[in-house]
C-alpha cells in the first residue's frame, strides 16, 4: 500500500509500496526517526485512514471494502489504541475515560474491568480525577488502561512509554507484553525505544517511506 | 524580547480569531443600528409631540408676561412665539358663539405647521404662520355654528374680521375637548383693536420656545429666577397631558426595553467571544511568560495586537450598523422629513455605540488576560485547566467590575438603556446561571449512572459548569427577551387596534343640558348612532384642601396654584368608568351615600393631593367637600370622556351641570353632526377625526419602530446563541473525532450532538418562556402601561423554537469541524493536537 496527501507546497508521499503481514497474537515493533511515518502507518493498519493505493486487511477483513461505520464497529469490538498524545476526554474522569468504550460495548463487568485496568497502571488513587488534574505520564497510563481494558484482539500503541519515567515505562512495557502473552492480543507498537522493540517477536524500520521488515535491533 | 512581541503583533488571523472578529463586527452592527434607530424614532416621536405642543418648551402665565421678563429671556439662537388665549364671544349677524380666541404673533409657530384649507372642500396647505392682520381662521364647526361662510365678516369685541381660512390642526392650539368653545386664530397685532384685553384681564399668555437643549436649560434657569414674583409655569412637551402621550410613552418604553435587550445581548455576545478568544491565547502567552517576558509588557503587547483587530471590527461593525439603519429606515419610511431628520445627527449615536462596543470587548478581554497572566505558565499549557479557585474568583470579579464600568460609562455617554431594565435582565441571567449550577450538581450523579448515551450528554453538558451556566443564562435571557418583546408587541398592537377599531369614538358632543339628554339620545338613535354613556360635567373651582382655604398667592406648588386659579371639569359616576383602573385605594360601590372622590394618579401627585385628602369645590356659589378614596389610571387614548376628578353622584346632587358624550359616526354624518348645535342650542360638537389621524400617524411610526427594532434584537439574539454554541466548538469537534476513532458509529455521534444541543435549547426555552411570562404578568403594566395579553402560542412555541434554533445553530457552528472530521480522523486529531 501507499499513502500521501496533497499539501500547499506539493503532494507529500509518506508511505511507499508497503508490504507487510503481522501474525495474529504476535508482537510487532516499528522503529523510525521522527516524521518517518510510524504513526500514519499505525493509523492505516487500525483503519483510521485508508491508503491511496493497495489495501489493508485487519483480522481477515479488507478495510477498504468496509463502510465507515463497519470499520468503526470493528475498532470498537476488536481494537485498542494508545495515542501518542493520549486524547483523553477532558470532561470525564480517569475512570469514566476507561469506562466509556466498555459501556459502549455494553460489557456487563465494565466497571470492574475499568478499575482493574487503572490499578494495573498504578492509578487506583486517581480514579476520579479529570485529565487536567493528571500529569502527562498519568494521562498516558489512563490512555493505556482505556486501550487494554476491553481485552482487544489487536492493540496499537504509539510511543506508549514516551512520557513515562524509566520505572513506569518498564511497568507499562511489562503490562503490554503480558497482555500479548496471556490474552493472545496482537501487539503493534511504534517507538524510538530500541529496548522496547527488542522485546517484540518481530520488528521493522521505517525510513524514507519504505519499510525494512526484520531489520536487526541493536 | 522584541522578536516575539513583533511576531505577535504582525501575525495574520489565526484559527478561532475569525469568529471573534465576526462577533465584534456583528455585535457592534446590532448595537449601532438599534441605537441609531431608537434615537431616530425617539427624536421623531418627540418632535411630533413638540409640533403638536407648539414648541420644545412652553411658558404659561394667567396674565400677560411683563415686557422686562420677555426681554430678559431673549437669546439670539432661541426661537420664540407668543400666544395669547382667552374665551370670548364672536358675533356673526344675529348668531353668537363662545370661542377660544388664540392671538398669534409673527413668529408663530416655532415648530410644526398650521393645516389650513381655503374652502370647505379644498386641500389642506401647511403654513408656518398665523393669520394676517384683519383675518381670522376658524374651525369648520365654528363656521357652521355661526352660520357663516368663507369670507364672512365676524365681530370680536369692537373689531371686525374676515374669515379667510379653516384650520384642522394648529400647533399649541387646544383641541377644544375641555373648553366647550371651538378655537379661533387671530393676529396678535389686532388684539388692541378688540379692546378685550386690559392690564387686569384674565387671559392665558403663552411663550412657545424652541432651540438647543443647552439654551433651553439656560432659559429655564432665568425663568426660575423670576418665578416667585411672576407665577410663570414651565411646561415641556413631555409633561403635557395630551391624548397621544400615553401611546407615545408606551412606545418609548418599548423602545427603551428593546435597546436594553440589544445592549445586554451584544454585551454577552462580545464578552463571550472575547473570553473564548483569550482562551485560545493561553499557550502562546504561557510560552512568552516562560521565555521571561514581563507581565506588564505582555499585557501591553496583547492590547496592541488586539487594537488593530478590534479597531477593524468596530469600524466594519459601525459601517454595517449605519448601513442597516439607513436601509431599514428608508424601507419602512420611518424617517419623517418633518419629524426632525435634518436636526438628528447620527454621529453621537454611532460614536456612543462604537465606544460601548469597544468597552465591552475590553471588558471581556482584559480580565481574561489578567487571569491568564496570573495563572502559572505550566497551568496555561494545559488546555483543560481552569486555574485555582482564587484566580477564577478574581477573574469573575475583574470581569464584573469591567462590565459595571462599561455600563456606567455608557450611561454617562447618554446611552438609551434603562438601569431598571438592565438590572432585570441581569437578574434573569444571574438567576438562571445559579439555577443551572444547582442543576449541574444533580446531573453529576446521574451522568455516571444512566445509559452511556445520556451519561455522555450529561457529562458533556457538565464539561465546564461555569461556562454552561453562562450559556444557559444567556440563552434563557435571549428567549425571555424575545418572547417578552413579541408578547409586548402583541399587547401594544392590540391596544392600538382597540384605539383605532371601528368602534372608537370620533366625535364628542358637549354642553348637553340634562333636559335635552333623552331627546338627543333619541335623535342619535334615529340616525343609527350609538353614543357612549352620558357623563355629567360640573365646572367647579377648587377652594379648600383639608379644610384650609386655598390662597393662590401662598401656594408653592405650581400645579396646585393653577387649579386654585382655574375652573376644573369634575364628573360624577356611580361606577368605575370602563377602561379606568384603580391604582391605590378602593372605588365606591354603586349607590354609595358617601361623599368621595377618585383622582387620576398623575394629576393628584402633581397637585400634591394624597389619598384621604379632603377637597372642597365651589359650583355656582355652592360648596361641597369630598374625601379622596382612590387614585386611578386612565386610558386617555380611548377617546371617551375622561376626567381628572370623579365624585360620587351623592356629592354633587342638585348642582348645575351639563352632559358630555362621545360617539362613532361615519363620514356621511359629518355635516349632520356639525349642524347639531342648531337644534340643541348650547351643544357643541367636536370632530376627533383629525386628532385620530394624527395619532394614527404617530403610532404607525411607533409600530414600525417596534417591529424593526425587534428584528434587529432578534439578529443580536441569534448572534449570541451562535456564539454560546461556538465557544466550545473546537473541544466538541476534537471529541467527535475521537469518538469515531474509538469506534462510535456516526449516527450515534449525531444523536449525542443533537441530544446535547436539544437539551440545552429545550431547557433554556422553558426557563426563558417562564421568565417572559412572569415578566409580562408582573411588569408589563408598570413598564408599558398596558394590560399584558400573554400570547400562549408564542409562550408555548418558544421552547420548541429554541430547541430547533439551538440545534440548527449548534450544527451550523459545528459544521466546519464535522466536515473536517469526515476527511480523515487521524489527520483531524493531529490538527487538534497542533491547536
Amino acid at each position: 500500500m501507499s499513502y500521501g496527501y496533497p499539501a500547499s507546497g506539493g503532494p507529500i508521499e509518506i508511505l511507499r509500496e508497503i508490504d507487510l503481514a503481522i501474525e495474529s497474537g504476535s508482537s510487532w515493533g516499528l522503529l523510525g526517526v521522527s516524521g518517518a511515518g510510524k504513526t500514519t502507518l499505525m493509523a492505516l493498519l487500525a483503519g483510521l485512514e485508508l491508503p491511496q493505493a493497495g489495501s489493508v486487511r485487519l483480522m481477515g477483513r479488507d478495510l477498504g471494502t468496509l463502510s465507515d461505520d463497519e470499520r468503526a464497529d470493528l475498532r470498537l469490538q476488536s481494537v485498542g489504541f494508545v495515542f501518542q498524545t493520549f486524547h483523553l476526554l477532558a470532561s470525564l474522569t480517569a475512570l469514566e475515560n476507561v469506562l466509556f468504550p466498555l459501556r459502549l460495548r455494553r460489557l456487563p463487568d465494565a466497571a470492574e474491568r475499568a478499575r482493574t485496568a487503572l490499578a494495573a497502571v498504578g492509578l487506583e488513587r486517581r480514579l476520579h480525577h479529570r485529565p487536567a488534574a493528571l500529569s502527562g505520564g498519568e494521562q498516558q497510563r489512563v490512555a493505556l488502561a482505556r486501550a487494554f481494558a476491553g481485552s482487544p484482539r489487536v492493540l496499537f500503541a504509539d510511543e506508549p512509554t514516551g512520557h513515562l519515567d524509566s520505572g513506569n515505562a518498564e511497568r507499562v512495557a511489562d503490562l503490554l507484553f503480558a497482555l500479548n502473552a496471556e490474552q493472545g492480543s496482537t501487539l503493534i507498537l511504534a517507538t524510538h525505544d530500541r529496548r522496547l522493540v527488542a522485546r517484540c517477536r518481530s520488528c521493522a524500520v521505517l525510513e524514507d517511506g519504505c519499510l525494512r521488515v526484520g531489520e536487526a535491533v541493536t | 524580547m522584541r522578536g516575539p512581541g513583533r511576531g505577535m503583533r504582525m501575525r495574520r488571523l489565526q484559527p478561532g480569531e475569525g469568529p471573534f472578529l465576526l462577533g465584534v463586527i456583528l455585535a457592534t452592527a446590532a448595537l449601532a443600528s438599534v441605537t441609531l434607530l431608537e434615537g431616530q424614532f425617539r427624536q421623531t416621536l418627540l418632535r411630533r409631540t413638540e409640533t403638536t405642543f407648539g414648541g420644545a418648551l412652553r411658558l404659561e402665565r394667567s396674565a400677560p408676561f411683563p415686557a422686562p421678563f420677555l426681554k430678559a429671556l431673549r437669546a439670539p439662537s432661541l426661537k420664540e412665539a407668543r400666544l395669547v388665549r382667552f374665551p370670548t364671544v364672536v358675533v356673526h349677524g344675529r348668531t353668537t358663539h363662545l370661542v377660544e380666541l388664540n392671538a398669534t404673533g409673527p413668529d408663530y409657530p416655532v415648530m410644526g405647521t398650521v393645516a389650513l384649507r381655503r374652502s370647505r372642500t379644498g386641500r389642506a396647505e401647511h403654513l408656518r404662520r398665523g393669520p394676517g392682520p384683519g383675518h381670522v381662521w376658524v374651525t369648520s364647526e365654528l363656521l357652521d355654528a355661526l352660520k357663516a361662510r368663507m369670507g364672512s365678516k365676524i365681530t370680536i369685541g369692537y373689531a371686525t374680521f374676515r374669515i379667510t381660512g379653516l384650520f384642522d390642526l394648529a400647533p399649541a392650539i387646544s383641541s377644544g375637548l375641555s373648553l366647550f368653545a371651538p378655537p379661533l386664530l387671530l393676529n396678535r397685532g389686532d388684539l388692541d383693536r378688540t379692546r378685550l384685553v386690559g392690564t387686569e384681564s384674565r387671559i392665558e399668555d403663552f411663550l412657545l420656545v424652541a432651540g438647543r437643549a443647552s439654551l433651553l436649560t439656560q432659559l429655564k434657569r432665568k425663568v426660575r429666577a423670576w418665578r416667585p414674583a411672576l407665577d410663570v409655569r414651565i411646561v415641556t412637551a413631555r409633561e403635557t397631558r395630551s391624548r397621544t402621550e400615553g401611546a407615545i410613552r408606551r412606545a418609548e418604553r418599548f423602545l427603551n426595553l428593546t435597546i436594553t435587550g440589544t445592549l445586554l445581548l451584544s454585551l454577552l455576545a462580545l464578552w463571550l467571544s472575547a473570553w473564548d478568544q483569550a482562551r485560545l491565547e493561553r499557550p502562546e502567552i504561557a510560552l512568552l511568560r516562560a521565555w521571561g517576558l514581563r507581565r506588564r509588557a505582555l499585557l501591553f503587547l496583547l492590547a496592541r495586537r488586539r487594537l488593530l483587530q478590534v479597531g477593524v471590527g468596530l469600524g466594519l461593525g459601525a459601517a454595517l450598523g449605519f448601513g442597516l439603519y439607513r436601509a431599514i429606515a428608508s424601507l419602512t419610511a420611518v424617517l419623517d422629513p418633518t419629524g426632525g431628520l435634518a436636526a438628528h445627527s447620527p454621529w453621537p449615536g454611532l460614536l456612543r455605540s462604537v465606544a460601548m462596543a469597544a468597552l465591552l470587548v475590553m471588558a471581556g478581554l482584559v480580565p481574561s488576560w489578567l487571569w491568564i497572566l496570573e495563572t502559572s505558565p505550566l497551568e496555561n499549557f494545559r488546555p483543560g485547566s481552569s486555574g485555582t479557585p482564587a484566580s477564577v474568583r478574581r477573574r469573575v470579579l475583574w470581569g464584573g467590575l469591567a462590565l459595571l464600568t462599561s455600563y456606567g460609562l455608557w450611561y454617562l455617554l447618554g446611552g438609551g438603556a434603562s438601569l431598571r431594565y438592565t438590572a432585570s435582565g441581569l437578574g434573569v441571567l444571574v438567576g438562571t446561571a445559579g439555577f443551572a449550577l444547582l442543576l449541574l450538581a444533580g446531573l453529576r450523579h446521574l451522568a455516571s449512572r444512566g445509559p452511556v448515551d445520556l451519561g455522555w450528554v450529561l457529562a458533556s453538558l457538565n464539561r465546564r459548569s461555569v461556562l454552561l451556566s453562562c450559556t444557559l443564562g444567556s440563552l434563557t435571557l435571549v428567549v425571555c427577551l424575545v418572547t417578552f418583546l413579541l408578547g409586548a408587541r402583541t399587547s401594544l398592537f392590540a391596544g392600538y387596534q382597540e384605539m383605532f377599531s371601528t368602534k372608537t369614538p370620533n366625535w364628542f358632543v358637549i354642553g348637553i343640558e340634562p333636559g335635552e339628554q333623552r331627546k338627543l339620545a333619541a335623535l342619535l338613535a334615529h340616525h343609527h348612532l350609538e353614543p357612549a354613556p352620558f357623563a355629567p360635567l360640573y365646572i367647579a373651582r377648587w377652594v379648600a384642601l383639608d379644610g384650609k382655604t386655598l390662597d393662590p398667592a401662598r401656594i408653592a406648588n405650581p400645579r396646585e396654584r393653577f387649579w386654585a386659579l382655574h375652573d376644573q371639569s369634575v364628573s360624577a359616576t356611580p361606577v368605575l368608568p370602563a377602561g379606568d383602573r384603580i391604582e391605590t385605594g378602593r372605588f365606591w360601590r354603586r349607590g354609595s351615600l358617601r361623599r368621595e372622590a377618585s383622582l387620576v394618579r398623575g394629576f393628584a401627585r402633581a397637585s400634591g393631593i394624597g389619598l384621604g385628602a379632603r377637597l372642597t369645590y365651589r359650583i355656582a356659589g355652592r360648596e361641597f367637600t369630598v374625601r379622596v378614596t382612590s387614585l386611578r389610571h386612565v386610558r386617555w387614548d380611548r377617546m371617551t370622556p375622561n376626567f381628572f376628578v370623579d365624585v360620587t353622584p351623592r356629592a354633587v346632587r342638585g348642582l348645575p351641570h351639563t352632559e358630555i358624550t362621545s360617539l362613532r359616526a361615519p363620514p356621511s354624518a359629518r355635516g349632520w353632526l356639525a349642524l347639531l348645535p342648531r337644534r340643541f342650542p348650547g351643544v357643541s360638537t367636536v370632530d376627533l377625526d383629525q386628532i385620530i389621524r394624527e395619532l394614527r400617524r404617530v403610532l404607525t411610526r411607533a409600530s414600525e419602530a417596534v417591529s424593526v427594532l425587534l428584528a434587529t434584537t432578534l439578529l443580536a439574539a441569534l448572534l449570541l446563541a451562535y456564539l454560546v454554541v461556538a465557544v466550545t466548538r473546537e473541544e466538541r469537534a476534537r471529541e467527535l473525532t475521537l469518538f469515531r476513532t474509538l469506534g462510535v458509529r456516526r449516527a450515534r455521534v449525531w444523536v449525542w450532538l443533537l441530544l446535547e444541543f436539544g437539551l440545552l435549547g429545550l431547557f433554556s426555552g422553558i426557563l426563558g418562556s417562564t421568565a417572559a411570562w412572569a415578566l409580562g404578568a408582573f411588569e408589563a403594566r408598570s413598564l408599558l402601561h398596558l394590560r399584558f395579553h400573554p400570547d400562549w402560542q408564542i409562550l408555548g412555541l418558544a421552547p420548541v423554537l429554541t430547541t430547533g434554533l439551538t440545534l440548527a445553530l449548534g450544527l451550523l457552528a459545528m459544521a466546519p469541524s464535522l466536515w473536517r472530521a469526515r476527511s480523515g480522523y487521524w489527520r483531524s486529531l493531529r490538527a487538534f493536537q497542533e491547536l
